[in-house]
């Protein structure tokens, strides 16, 4: 069971950490919660796997990085081992088996333009069982939020 | 590497959880943590920096059930249909990609409810809002990996 302070704390850290020389101190200060009560939930939380990170989190293309979003058609008897070998690489940060015609869905970024997702693209599209696979990068980014209210 | 990148990898991680951990990053670069948090800042004023922030496992917090939907909606409805989108705190991620021949799906948003009915009644308000009618819910059946980004 969540309690409010826990959820309270939380909701302010999936906000923001605020960049000060103690920033947890400063957080609680704007709930009405202690320093120490903060990196306690915290790092309970965070134990737990309920928090998968605390840290930044940044601008992939203001970076200089390309990135998109790729869905496979794999074999079924193929796909954990394609998605596997995907997973290796560290540009690919989400990997998912998805219902549909479409059966491996993943994010990938690298560093420079979009010929280098080009040509990791089809490096991929080589594996063994991989039936097809586009790339659909972005035209509009419209909303990233990820703030899930406790 | 310069100064930057290191601040930049610093923190691409996890910051330690305790009281001052920006002086602790700061003094594992050699750098004043004044110097450390002016580069943070800057990093933020240019909008490389998104936030640092807490991220939460969303089926761990009691969002179990979340999907990919990927709807074909007209050129010209693109905008306004992104913007109803992202106006709901149901829909974490909203994009417009390119199409590829037999995939007219161009816009993604990511859903999220506490449970299968409250994501799906989330998708069907989208769709009676935004005049929607062919769209794909792509519910993830397998997790194969989720992390963040790497950069340096």
């Amino acid at each position: 069971m969540v309690s409010r302070i826990d959820k309270l704390v939380l909701d302010a850290a999936q906000a923001e950490i605020p960049c000060l020389s103690r920033p947890f101190a400063a957080l609680g200060a704007g709930i009405g919660v202690s320093e120490a009560e903060v990196l306690r939930i915290l790092k309970a939380y965070k134990r737990k796997g309920v928090v998968r990170r605390i840290g930044g989190s940044f601008e992939t293309r203001k970076l200089g990085f390309s990135s998109t979003l790729a869905g496979m058609r794999v074999k079924p008897e193929r796909l954990a081992a394609v998605a596997g070998e995907i997973s290796k690489f560290t540009g690919v940060t989400h990997c998912y088996e998805r219902e549909g015609e479409l059966n491996l869905w993943f994010t990938l970024g690298v560093r420079g333009g979009m010929s280098g997702i080009d040509n990791k693209i089809a490096e991929f599209r080589r594996l063994p069982g991989v039936e097809k696979c586009h790339s659909f990068p972005v035209k509009k980014m419209f909303k990233i939020k990820t703030l899930f209210p406790i | 590497m310069n100064t930057e990148q290191a601040i930049i990898r610093a923190l691409q991680g996890n910051i330690p959880l305790e009281p001052a951990p920006f002086k602790k990053l700061a003094a594992g670069l050699g750098l004043p943590e004044g110097k450390f948090l002016a580069g943070v800042k800057e990093l933020k004023r240019r909008g490389i920096l998104r936030s640092i922030r807490a991220i939460v496992r969303h089926r761990r917090a009691g969002y179990s059930a979340n999907a990919m939907v990927a709807w074909k909606v007209t050129e010209s409805r693109a905008l306004s249909f992104g913007k109803t989108a992202a106006a709901s705190p149901a829909v974490s991620h909203c994009y417009q990609r390119v199409t590829r021949p037999g995939w007219p799906y161009n816009l993604y948003t990511m859903v999220h409810g506490r449970s299968r009915a409250e994501m799906l009644k989330v998708v069907d308000g989208l769709a009676k809002k935004t005049g929607a009618k062919e769209y794909l819910v792509l519910e993830s059946l397998r997790e194969f990996k989720k992390t963040s980004m790497v950069y340096f």
